[in-house]
Order: structure tokens, then sequence, then C-alpha cells
């Protein structure tokens, strides 16, 4: 069978349009390869050294990664053109993709669960069905992106995912202990991820079993670091307060954690009444060696150190006034904290943290400069020259400043570190600029994650999108040039240069994302690629079958009323783009099968008749044929 | 100031000064508390909300009324309870969103309690109850309780009485509407008191003059206007701003923080292009909005409410961001007489762009719903006010305001009349003090248009002046009368409006009756030029001179009637006898107007519709069809009857020939012969003004000086002829029979055109 769709020269070309394209944006000269369609780009690329615009067939620059609130998943968008390319389904369920039904999605979903969560999602259909992605943040090797991995913090159900970047699916995601939503989220950046910090934003008992209900003294926060290989919870430290925002430092020695809640309060009054809250910080090697010295306390299964107050592993820094958003600058030795409800936002100076532990340093001594920005401000994005972008929630701006004259303000010296404001439509929440969170900064873009789109839009009822405008750096000034609406809601992005990204076109064999599949066939002696069988094992029933465009090898199989199948479906095509997928209909059930990919779900056969199955991800000319029977007997 | 503002004329409002003290704005506000404009009566605002006696529950008299050791029960409109020290009356305490609307961010009022003395100086002021979510997170309750106390002192009798009307506030950061809301109803609810109770000796606003309710005629059918029409007439109207301009602005307010801070840029570049029009009127909305839009605008407002476009383009955006924090556009307001309106995002539409044919591709085109219960009558002035902010610090602004001024186009009103007839023109009842300052600006405004109009006179004088030696050149004489009437018609009738009326004269009688106010009538400056011209040329030529080249729809008769003649339309000549019978028509049409004016002047108004002035140049036939067929009657008489309307019925021509009758020059020549041996000039007089027997009857007479131009034509005139003839024969020295000259003379001007034979000798 061959492919109704024909990649072939058409996609070099592409590709060589699209690297034309990006060497003239680079060097904002008019070096054109010589291909024949070079000079139809001369004039675009030649207009502008940073063009927003992405051409029909040409490639974008950057991975955009944004994660998607509430809706659960992970979307991936191209940067600039702001296309968005593809959703991973992450915590929610994928009515397309067979995501949370699917037995290789449920092995991820479940697994990583903890028992109590386990055995109370048993009767409620074993997984849950919701979550709220935050912070996607990808791995991390000697300080900038490795195109591992990407990790997401789930706030409404505590948990971290990891999305594995070669198929862009996730392959792991667990459920952290001893903590209540899981909020901040950041990898360490070195040398490598390593750990992932995840910082336990809401205060509990601990353990969260119906003791101390209501007795918020007794409740703590705790601050997670996760081993990004194993995926499994490496420690964790109590603190006083709670834990917002974080993120790690250059060198690997400390990660940093805003606190909003230093009153440990529980209500809106209590938690807003401090003038000052605080930053905390955690000395990596002291929590290390403490473990390893087994001085940790066990609980629930993990090792737990007491970061409170007067603690070896922790100092807490103040900061005004109820602080968000935590940002290491690409220079290596800063990390701004921004002040929320304070006009203000606070540099750390990492060189002088080690003062704070091995000299009780005044903890505010590590703190370089203090600049005012506006009203709100929440988050900080950087380029590589020194500059910062940070949005300002209240104001609907993003102030761009200078971290060399804010030092030298905060010195004394009459000099003003705001260098630019733009007005941004409206109310920003996060931002991130291209290869801003890495030492590889590169000063090209950044993009407000905006909260509203009010009227920016055309009118789409009382529920509106966002709106996340693509900014325009390369300039003095700040220039807005894309508006782009998203969906509920995303919280957070990154922005990853294309080259670190290389994502596989087809699965390999040896895929462990349905190394359980292969292990069933191997145990029934069926070869997935070649054999169309069904092996009836009591009241199961395990169908399996190869799929390639435009046939299923199998066009019916027989199952009694009552029996639970199985359905095991591999797609051998291997061609680019080839997906197939299956659908039982009448039965709720649909999933994806990539090219070269073996999928499976398991459902009761519980009707008598005939069921149509059939393919509804299209990948032929005669994708409406390809479909076979499901004849279930009557009991 | 300097920036362009045509359609609309504009000014900067009040504007603020930074204040020492960090993070603290003086702010002197943009309430221009006795407007420019009046709305209506203040006796018909519907009271808000009645909530005074709720709070005075729990407050003791002296904490709100320094001294006061008793508060009566709350009672009158606006309601307030008096406050007395003993017997003593010290003042009068009362709740601001009683009186006006005082709906902040959170769309609840903002309870504030004053206390102001007899003399309009407020004594007290206290923040009761309030949900403003700014105030509640974030900034300090204390912040915005200790700009309150600045209230104190203030002097609101005095703000009234002073044209600036500026105090100074302290803005707070990040609660800016807040703010703006509670400096605006603390100030207006004290103003309403002070106004309502005589404090301070500020005069009540007294019964206020109510003349034909005016109001907007949604009968009238939609039409489509292109862009420069709409623009042209007013209903589309302009606020541009330049960077100078707005640089200028703060520099003169002397901010220094602001002016370190000027907007970059070429002086010259546009800052913001505001246009702003009142798309409830069904022909402008048509116009600018669309059909589509048209009709969802139709749909949504409920009968008598209003809407209004903004759009802009430039680099200063009239929505800026802070709207989406609390819903509440604060970059704008409305105001209409001293009622502000702010619009919240509910009342708002964007939209794709201004439709209409020329408009231009503007950044922002967005509609806003005038809420219902904001009290605002579209038939009358209203003003948008923009602010402009400038960041003088990361989170400090200083901010300045500008003006665009909206008058509906009096074509798309219509008028109901009211009781009590009162000295009125036919439009806006406006108090003494708001039209003090209107009539300036009105004749600001129309600056162009009086320069012209005054050139215009100045050219008709030194004509009248020079007649004697114009007359000698018929042929120049022609060209400068065809040229001046067309200017009239065109330029003081079609273009600006300016058709004096019998209205103008009634309405006049009526204020020398009723009390006189100049500001009153100075408020339509071409008219009061126009008249006085008229009274000082009625000293000297009498009505003609109005009537025969002032007057745009004589002129537009005439013009007509010319081009009747040239297309050999027949001319019917009234025989004397009938003639002389239909003048006195005028005169009973004029003194029954004058007797209905003294009953009523609505009435009498209504009534002098007999003129068609309205309809064919103030409205340019776009009219109910009885209007127009009633004057294109009267103009198709005019074709065949030079002049018709003017002869037989005109009103206010009646009007002005009685005090022409103390004209105290006789300018018009005349030959003993004249009507005697000829009657030359009386045939040929455009409005049979000249008697048989030969005298100019200055009644009549419209001074085009047609029979002055014989006067001196020596082939026409028989006197002429013969001193011509002699001159002649006296050259040739020869002599003839004096008879046969006579004869020769009358045979030569029978030759000329048309000679009653029964008339000579």
């Amino acid at each position: 069978m061959t492919n109704s769709k024909k990649p072939g020269d058409e996609i070099s070309r592409r590709q060589m349009l699209g690297r034309s394209a990006t060497v003239t944006a680079l060097t904002g000269a008019s070096v054109l390869t010589g291909v024949g369609a070079g000079a139809a780009l001369a004039p675009r690329s030649a207009a502008a050294a940073n063009a927003a615009h992405v051409g029909p067939g040409d490639l974008d620059e950057y991975y955009g990664f944004w994660s998607s609130g509430q809706t659960g998943e992970v979307r991936i968008v191209g940067v600039p053109s702001m296309r968005e390319f593809m959703r991973i389904p992450v915590f929610n369920r994928c009515s397309a993709t067979g995501w949370g039904q699917t037995n290789e999605s449920l092995k991820v979903l479940r697994d990583g669960m903890l028992p109590e969560t386990k055995a109370y999602l048993e009767s409620r259909g074993g997984t849950w069905t919701n979550g709220d992605a935050h912070h996607p943040h990808m791995s991390f090797t000697d300080g900038t992106y490795d195109g591992r991995y990407l990790f997401v913090n789930d706030k409404a159900n505590t948990r971290v995912a990891r999305i594995r970047c070669d198929v862009m699916k996730c392959d792991k995601m667990i459920e952290i202990p001893n903590a209540a939503d899981i909020h901040g989220l950041r990898p360490q950046k070195f040398p490598r991820t390593g750990y992932i910090f995840a910082n336990g934003e809401h205060r509990i008992p601990i353990p969260n079993d119906g003791r101390d209900l209501d007795d918020p003294t007794k409740y703590d926060a705790i601050f997670t670091a996760i081993d990004g290989d194993e995926m499994k919870v490496a420690w964790q430290v109590l603190v006083d307060g709670n834990l917002d925002n974080c993120d790690a430092d250059y060198q690997g020695l400390y990660a940093v954690s805003t606190c909003y809640n230093s009153e440990e309060g529980v209500n809106l009054g209590q938690m807003t009444s401090n003038e000052q809250d605080w930053a905390v910080v955690f000395d990596i090697k002291r929590i290390e060696a403490a473990v390893k010295a087994g001085k940790a306390k066990m609980m629930a299964g993990v090792p737990v150190l007491d970061g409170h107050k007067g603690s070896p592993y922790t100092r807490y820094i103040p900061i005004s006034n109820s602080p968000h958003g935590c940002n290491t600058a690409p220079d290596g030795k800063h990390i701004v904290i921004n002040g929320k409800l304070s006009p203000t936002v606070s540099v750390i100076d990492v060189t002088k943290l080690p003062a704070l532990f091995n000299d009780n340093a005044d903890p505010r001594s590590a703190i370089v400069a203090e600049p005012e920005l506006g009203l709100g401000p929440l988050h900080t994005a950087f380029d590589n020259n020194g500059n910062c972008y940070t949005t300002l929630f209240l104001d609907s701006q993003v102030a761009k400043w200078s971290i060399d004259k804010a030092i030298r303000a905060f010195a004394g010296e009459k000099v003003d570190p705001i260098l630019d404001k733009v007005d941004v439509q409206y109310q920003p929440g996060h931002n991130h600029t291209s290869m801003g969170e890495t030492k590889e900064a590169d000063g090209k873009w950044l993009v407000s994650l905006n909260k509203f789109s009010k009227d920016r839009f055309l009118n789409t009822g009382p529920l509106k999108p966002e709106n996340e405008q693509l900014i325009d750096i390369t300039g003095d000034k700040m220039k807005i040039v894309h508006d782009g609406p998203t969906f509920a809601e995303p919280h957070d992005c990154i922005i990853v240069r294309a080259d670190i990204v290389n994502p596989k076109s087809l699965y390999t064999r040896d895929d462990p994302i349905f190394a359980d599949a292969v292990a069933q066939a191997k145990k029934d002696g069926v070869t997935l690629e070649s054999d169309s069988k069904v092996i009836r094992d009591g009241n199961k029933v395990r169908v399996y079958m190869y799929s390639v465009a435009p046939t299923f090898s199998m066009e019916k199989f027989t199952v009694k009323q009552g029996n639970e199948v199985t359905l095991y479906v591999t797609n051998i095509d291997q061609v680019d783009d080839l997906t197939h997928g299956i659908t039982m209909a009448n039965h709720g059930v649909c999933m994806e099968v990539g090219p070269q990919a073996t999928a499976s779900v398991t459902f009761i056969a519980d009707r008598p008749g005939v069921h149509w199955y059939y393919c509804q991800w299209f990948c032929h000319a005669l994708h409406m044929e390809m479909r076979g029977r499901m004849l279930v007997e009557a009991a | 100031m300097e920036h362009t503002a045509d359609a609309a004329y504009t000014y900067r409002g009040h504007t603020p000064r930074r204040a020492p003290g960090p993070g603290a704005l003086r702010y002197v506000p943009t309430l221009l508390l006795i407007a420019v404009f009046l709305t209506l009566s203040l006796a018909s605002r519907a009271v808000l909300s009645a909530d005074l006696e709720r709070f005075l529950k729990d407050i003791r008299p002296a904490d709100i009324f320094p001294g006061a050791d008793r508060l009566a029960a709350p009672e009158g409109s606006p309601l307030v309870s008096a406050a007395f020290s003993g017997d003593t009356q010290l003042g009068f305490v009362f709740l601001n969103s009683d009186i006006v609307n005082s709906t902040g961010y959170s769309g609840k009022p903002i309870h504030v309690l004053i206390a102001i003395d007899m003399d309009g100086v407020i004594q007290g002021v206290r923040l009761l109850e309030h949900s403003e979510p700014i105030v509640l997170i974030g900034i300090p309750e204390k912040r915005i309780s200790a700009f309150i106390d600045d209230f104190i002192g203030l002097n609101v009798v005095k703000l009234v009485q002073s044209e600036e009307g500026d105090h100074d506030i302290d803005i707070v950061s990040g609660a800016t509407v807040t703010v703006m809301v509670i400096d605006d109803s603390v100030v207006r609810s004290a103003i309403r008191v002070a106004r309502a109770y005589g404090l301070g000796g500020l005069a009540s606003e007294q019964a206020l003059p109510t003349g034909p309710k005016a109001s907007i005629n949604m009968t009238m059918p939609a039409a489509t206007e292109d862009w420069i029409a709409l623009i042209g007439d007013g209903s589309v109207r302009r606020l541009k701003l330049t960077v100078g301009d707005v640089n200028r602005a703060f520099e003169e307010e002397g901010d220094a923080a602001a002016i370190e801070r000027p907007e970059s840029g070429d002086p010259g570049e546009v800052f913001i292009e505001l246009y702003a029009a009142l798309v409830s009127i069904p022909t402008i909305g048509k116009s600018v909005l669309g059909d589509g839009e048209h009709r969802n605008l139709a749909k949504r407002l409920k009968p008598g409410q209003q809407a209004i476009l903004l759009a802009a383009d430039g680099r200063y955006s009239f929505k800026g961001s802070g709207y989406v924090r609390g819903g509440i556009f604060d970059r704008f307001q409305l105001i209409q007489g001293d009622n502000s309106i702010r619009f919240r995002d509910r009342d708002h539409k964007r939209l794709r762009k201004v439709m209409g044919e020329g408009a231009p591709d503007l950044s922002e085109v967005d509609l806003f719903y005038i809420p219902e219960d904001a009290e605002f009558d579209g038939a009358q002035p209203w003003r948008l006010q923009l602010l402009v902010s400038r960041a003088t610090g990361p989170t400090n602004k200083a901010f300045t305001t500008f003006d665009l001024a909206y008058l509906p186009s009096e074509k798309y009103l219509e008028y109901e009349e009211v009781e009590a007839p009162a000295p009125s023109e036919a439009s806006a009842p406006r108090s003494n003090i708001e039209r003090s300052v209107l009539w300036k600006t009105m004749w600001e405004r129309k600056i162009p248009e009086i320069i012209v109009l005054m050139i215009a006179l100045t050219v008709l004088t030194f004509i009248f002046f020079a007649q004697n030696w114009l007359v000698k050149r018929p042929k120049l004489a022609e060209r400068i009368r065809i040229g001046f009437l067309i200017f009239t018609l065109f330029g003081i009738g079609i273009y600006a409006g300016a058709q004096l009326s019998v209205v103008n004269i009634m309405t006049v009688f009526s204020a020398l009756v009723g009390g006189f106010d100049w500001a009153y009538f100075l408020m339509e400056p071409m008219i009061f030029i126009l008249w006085g011209s008229v009274a000082i040329s009625l000293l000297f030529w009498g009505r003609g001179a109005f009537c025969g080249w002032l007057c745009p729809f004589g002129a537009l008769q005439e013009l007509l009637n010319r081009i009747a003649k040239a297309l050999r339309i027949p001319q019917y000549r009234v025989p004397w006898v009938l003639h002389e019978r239909l003048w006195p028509v005028k005169y009973i049409i004029f003194l029954a107007l004058f007797g209905v004016s003294l009953h009523s002047l609505t009435l009498a108004e209504q009534l002098a519709e007999v003129e068609p002035f309205k309809t064919a140049i103030v409205l340019r036939f776009i009219r109910e069809w009885p209007f127009v067929v009633f004057a294109l009657a009267l103009l198709v008489a005019g074709l065949f009857i030079e002049r018709f309307y003017c002869r037989y019925l005109c009103a206010l021509g009646a009007a002005l020939a009685i005090p022409a009758r103390m004209r105290m020059f006789e300018w018009l020549k005349r030959y003993p012969a004249c009507g005697t041996r000829c009657q030359r000039c009386a045939n040929d007089c455009m409005v049979q003004a000249i008697h048989p027997e030969g005298h100019i009857n200055p009644n009549e007479c419209l001074y085009c000086l047609h029979c002055q131009q014989l006067y001196y034509d020596d082939h026409q005139c028989p006197v002429m002829i013969e001193k011509r003839l002699k001159r002649e024969r006296q050259a040739a020295r020869t002599s003839a029979d004096s008879g046969a000259q006579i004869a020769n003379i009358l045979t030569e001007i029978r030759g000329g055109g048309g000679t009653n034979p029964g008339d000579t000798k």
C-alpha cells in the first residue's frame, strides 16, 4: 500500500526554504541559498531582522511548549508564527488519542499514584480525568535545554509529569507525597536535570489523614526534589510559610522559592497581612549530605528534612509583599524575585548565598537591587544583554529594565533602571523570552501570557480566550507583533531553539511505552507486526491485528457478550505522518496508533450484535473503507 | 490650545500637579462643575437611593460636623439632614450616593457622608461604605481616607463661581477610578446641595427656562451620509492632538516630573485623533456603523437610550488597559451639564471599522451604550473629556485633559411643546452661567465664519456707499449683485445656516419683557452679527439692505427667478390694484404671530413655520414632506412672480419694514419726471415697489439698485436720453423740434422694452 500523501521532495523544498529564511534573518543580510524560490523570500527577509511572519511552508525558528492550565495538556507551538502544532494530552482525558483509555496511558496515569489515591480512584474509573498544568520546563544539561524531556506540574491533583521529547508523549507521572497542590516547578540547570524542584503550595497537616483538621498551626508546606531520570521523589524539605514559584541557580548549589503566605494564614486577609514575606533558599549540597547521612525522616516512603527557620538547609530572605515569580537570569549570577503586591522586584546575587549559610550573614545581604517597576510585578524574563522583562499585572504592561542599572541604583547612584514599558492586552501573568531561562538566552522574542483578552478578538461569548502576545525585543523599544488567542488557560511556556528539539517521525519497535503489549504478545505467541489472532483466555479475549493504510489486518472477529476484550493494534506503516486509529463504534472506545507503534485498549463487549470498528485518523483515499466488524454473540 | 479641532472646539480641562511626597500625585480633577453645558432640570432627577437615615443612626453629629450636637431627620430634595448646634443651624449633612451616581469599580455605590456649612464650605467627609476591590486589596484604606480628608475646607460655592473650578486632590496609585468617582460624586453632590439650599448665596437653580422640549427624531428615515458630510455637519466630531500639543499641555501644568518625560517623536506626529458620534441618531448610526451593526444597535437600545461611537488612531489609546481591572473605562468620561458618565465594559462593544464612504481606517472603533439610568439627553450638547496620562515614575502618573464637544445637529431633532412659555430659542434651555461660558466658546469656534461674514458686510457697506459710482457700471453692478446673492445663499444660508427669522424678533421681544440676557443672544454669533447689521442698515437703507442682499431665502428666490427668466418662463405682473392689496398680508401675518407670541412663544414659533426658511435653508429640505411641499410651492410661485414670498407673505420683512420707517437717509435718486412722464423704473422693479406716481415705497423696496442703474442710463432713462441727445445735438450744432425729440425718445423707450402706452402722456 502506498501513502496518499507525498511528502518526498515537497518537504525537502520546505526545509530548504525554512533554512534560507533563517540564515537571512540571523545575518540581516540577503544571503540567500541558491534555491530557485530564494528570490521570493528576499523582500520579507530583508524587511526586518526579526520578522514575525512565517510564510506558508516555512518553518519556525523556535519550538514553544505551552501548558494549558485546567485543560490539563501541553501544547507545541511555533515561535514566532504562534501556530499551534500539537497537543500532548497529559493530565486530561483525550478523545482523539485515547489518552486516559488506552492501556499504555492508563499505566502512566496510574502507576505513579500514591496507594491512598489508587484506592480512592478504584471506584472512580481508576484515574483522574482533570489536571491543572501550569509550568512546562525542559530538562537541562550544563545550563541549557537538552531536548530530552519536558516536565510539567498538576496543581489540581498534586502531580508531576514527564514528556519524552523524542515522541512528544507523556511517559511518566508521579503524585507527590506529603504535599498539597504542586505549583512552582523548575528543573535543575547544572550540571544536568537531575532534580525537578517542585513546590507544595498549600499548607496541610502531614500526614493528611484527618488529624489537626482545623488547626492551621499544625499545617506544613513541603519542598520536593524529584529525580528526573527515575521520576521518583529524591527528598523533601519542610518549610515555614508556603511555596509559590521556584528556580534553580546555574551552579547546581541552590534552589530558591517564593513565599506569599509567611503568615501561614488560611484566608485572604491573613495571607496578605504581612508587609514582608520571603524567598526561601535551599542548600542542595547540605540537603544531599544530610539525606545520605540518614538525617532525614522517612515519611510516606520518602526522606524528609526539617527546613523550618533555623535549620542548616534553608535561609529565609525577607521580601515585600507576597512575592510571586522567581527567575534566574542567564548571567548565572542573579535571581529575580517578583513582588506582586509590592511594586518592586528584588534581585538576589547567588554569589552572596554561601555567606548566608556558612557565616550566618544577614539574609538581606544577598539582595543587590530592588527596583520599583510598576504595579503587580509577577514574572521576569531575560535577554542576552543583561536586560529583564517583567510583567506588571495591574498596569497591563511589560517593563524592560537593566539589572546593572538596578544594582547601581540600589547602591545609591541616581540612575533609572527602567528602559521601556509596553502596554499589553491585558494583564499579563507569566512571560518568557526565547531561550530566556537558559544561559543561551538570545534576546529575540518575548511572549507575554495575558490573562484576559476582553475585547481583543471577536466575541466568543462570556468565556473568552486568553491573549498571548509576541513581542519583538531586538530593538530599544519592545514591539508587539502578534496576538494569539488561547484556551483555558496556559500559565506558562518556554521557547526553545528548534535545533535542540529532535523528535522522531516513527516509533521504534522497542519503545518502552508499549513494552507491556509486546510482552503480552510474546506470552500469547503473537508477532505483533504480522499476526492477526484472537486469543481467548477464559472471559478475556485478546484481539491482535495490525494496520496498514487502508486496511486493518482483521476484517472481523467474534466475541461473546460479556467478554473483556483487549484490542492490540500495531501500525506497521513506515511513512511519516501516517497515524492510524481505531474506534469501536457505540462502545466509547477510540485510540491513536502512531506509525510503528502498538496501542491497546480494553473494554467489555456487553452489547450483542454487529459493531463496526473503523480508522478515525485520516490515512488514505480509502480511509472510509478501512473498517471491520466485531460480532458479539448474545450470551 | 494650539491643537487643531475641526467641527469641535476643544480646550484643556483641569490638570494635575505633582505634589511633594512619595506616591502621591496632585491631581486637579476634571470636573467642570458648572459644566459648559447644562442639562435638564435638577428637580426631575430621580432620587438614587435614600441611605442617609440608615447611616446617620451610627454617626454622632460631632463626628461628621464639628461642633454639631443634633442632626435633624433627613428630608427635602436633595435629601439632607440639617445640622444644629443648639438652635443654630450650622449646615447640612448628606450622602453623596443619595444625590448623584457614585458607582465605583465594584458596580456598587461608594457611600461618602458629607457635612457642608451655610457658606458652602465642606466641614466633614467620611467614607462610610464601599466594595472597591482595589481599596480592599493592596492599597491601605487609610490612604483613601487621607485623600478624602482633603475635601475638608473646600468651598464649593467658590468652586462654582470661579470659571477655573479646580481643586487639588491626591491620586492614590492603583485606585484611580475609585478616587475619581469619590471626587466627582462628593463635589457634585455638594454643589447640588449648595444650589438647592442657597448656601453661600449661591443662586438656586431657578426654574429653568422651558421652551419646546427637544428630542431626537427617531421617526425620520435614516439616510446614509458619507464621511465628509458627517464631519461637515458635525454628526461626527473630531479631536486631534499632536505630540507637541500634549507636551505643551504638560509643560503648562508645570509638573517637573511630567515635563522631564515628554512624548518622544516629531511634535507634529498624531498623538490621538479621536472621533465621536451620537450613533443613536438613526442617520448617523446607519452611516457610521453600517446596516448590520446599526440594526444590532437599534435592537439593543431601549426607547430613549443613546449610544456613542468613539473611534481613534494614533499612539494614545482612549481605552488604555485600566478598564480591564475593574471594568470601568478610566481614560474618558462623557459630561453633560453637571452629569458625568463613565462607561463600564459591559456598556461597550468593539467594532471592526467605521463605515461610511471615505471613512478613515482607525485602530480603535468602539461603541458605548449610555446606561439607561444615566439621565443623558441625546438632544442636548455634551462633551467627551479625554484624560491623558503620563507615567512620571514606576507607579506615578500625571494627567491632563482635553475636551471634544458635541452638539447634535438641529436637523435630527424634533420639538414638543411643554408648559410655561419662557424665553427660548428653538434650542436647549441653558442657564446663565453656562451660557456666559458657552457664548465665548461659540464665538471662538466660529472665528473663520465670523471673519468671512464681516468681510461680506464690509463689502456690502462699500457697495451701498459707492452705489452712485457702481450703478454707472451696470455690468459690474450686475455681476457683483449675482455674486453676492450666491454668497448669501450658499455661504450665509446653506453653509452657516444663518437665516434670520421672525422667530428671532419674537424671542427678543419676549426676552425684553421677561429679562434680557446678552449671553443668550450671543450664543449664535452669525445670527447676532447679522441682526446687528440689520439694526444699523434699517437706519440707513431700510428693510431692503437685509431683504435684498442678506436673506438666503430671498437670494434663493431671486436666483431661481433669474434662471426662470433665462428659460423664458413667462412672468406674471400682478395688476397694481391687486398688488397693493396683497402687500398688507405680510403685516397681518406678522402681527398675528406677534400677538400669539405674547400668549405663547412656543405656539408662535410653531406658527412661524409659515416661514419656509427653516425648511429650505437650515434643514436643506430634509424634513417631513408637508414642509417641503410648502417651501417648494413658494419657490415655484417665485418663478412666475418674482420674490412672491417677500412681497406678500414675509412676516420678517414686515417686521423689518415697520421700524424701517425710522430710516434717516434717502439714497435712491429720482427725477421729477419719474412717475409723471415715465414709468420705466416702476415697470422694471422686481418687486413692484415703485408707485405709479413715482415714489419708491421703502417698505417694499429690496434695494436691488436696479432703478439707480436706470437713473444713470442714457439709453434707457428718458431724462438721461434727453440729456444725451441734447449733448449730441449740441455737438452736431443742429436744432430740432422738442416735440419730435420727445417722440424720438418715446420710440426709443418702446423699442427698448415694455412701456405701458396708457401711462404715457
